[in-house]
């Protein structure tokens, strides 16, 4: 898995719920957030997935999830995802995304601005990627 | 997308057509549109299809390319080929997995209709700015000036 904050590449037990970064030592998520009511934070992160259900909303500034994004219910926030972000058919969107795919199911409600490009999007502004780490640690 | 028994108007996969394009049905683009697509049915575009056109139309299929607005006053759907850089406004929505798509999106009940209302006013707008003003005379009026 990657850290949402720095970038950096490591690996972590299937049974970890959450786990430090080797590299920038900040405190990492690694399950999967299932929203089932409101839920108004400032951000979301995760290194798995995050799953709004039907009766979920998520009211957020930002959302980050690696592996990807499912919405049942109402997202309001920018979102950032490595994995595939699934619309569905009674969802309500607002906000950015940013994401290699995007599955939008007829019936959902979007606005908001979307970079689906096939590609997944590089890590956060200001970081340093793992080569970079490597390079300046050697 | 629902087949239909009206004729549907096909631009082949050699044509290259720069300018406006009015459909009164459905129609099917195979080839390379330059200029702006407006349909009173269905507008398919195809697999190898490219448009560098702002689109109205009722509803909208994209296996293609589109690099331009697409307003829909029922529904877009884009398969897993489509790909689109552009704003998005309609009805309903449908995107499968693997389509690109870089742009503002707008869907929701009522959204393709206020699309539609909003462009056509953006549309005279930019025609009246476009526009010198006019004399009695018939000749174009000087800018004002403050003295």
């Amino acid at each position: 898995m990657h850290c949402y904050y720095c970038g950096w590449r490591f690996e972590v037990s299937a049974r970890a719920q959450s786990t430090s970064c080797p590299k920038c030592n900040r405190a990492l998520m690694v399950s999967d957030i299932v929203v089932q009511k409101l839920s108004p934070v400032s951000s979301v992160q995760t290194c798995g997935r995050v799953v709004v259900k039907r009766s979920g909303r998520v009211i957020a500034k930002n959302v980050t999830a690696q592996l990807g994004v499912e919405v049942l219910g109402v997202m309001n926030a920018d979102v950032a995802s490595t994995g595939p972000v699934v619309i569905g058919p009674k969802a309500q969107w607002k906000g950015r995304c940013v994401a290699p795919t995007v599955v939008v199911n007829k019936g959902a409600q979007i606005a908001g601005y979307f970079e689906i490009t096939g590609k997944a999007p590089s890590s956060s502004e200001g970081v340093e990627s793992p080569t970079d780490a490597a390079d300046a640690s050697g | 997308m629902a087949e239909s028994d009206e004729t549907t108007t096909v631009i082949a996969a050699e044509a290259q057509i720069k300018g406006e394009l009015i459909f009164q049905g459905a129609a099917s683009i195979l080839g390379k549109v330059d200029g702006k697509i407006t349909a009173k049915g269905n507008l398919h575009v195809a697999e190898r299809g490219t448009c560098k056109a702002q689109i109205d139309a009722d509803d909208v299929e994209i296996d293609g390319t589109i690099e331009g607005d697409v307003t829909a006053t029922q529904g877009v759907q884009l398969n897993a080929t489509a790909q689109v850089r552009g704003d998005i406004v309609a009805e309903k929505m449908i995107t499968a997995e693997g389509a690109t798509i870089v742009g503002h999106i707008n869907v929701g009940p009522g959204a393709g209709k206020d699309g539609a209302k909003a462009a056509a006013a953006k549309a005279v707008e930019v025609a009246a700015a476009t526009r010198p003003a006019m004399t009695p005379g018939g000749h174009p009026a000087e800018p004002a000036s403050i003295k």
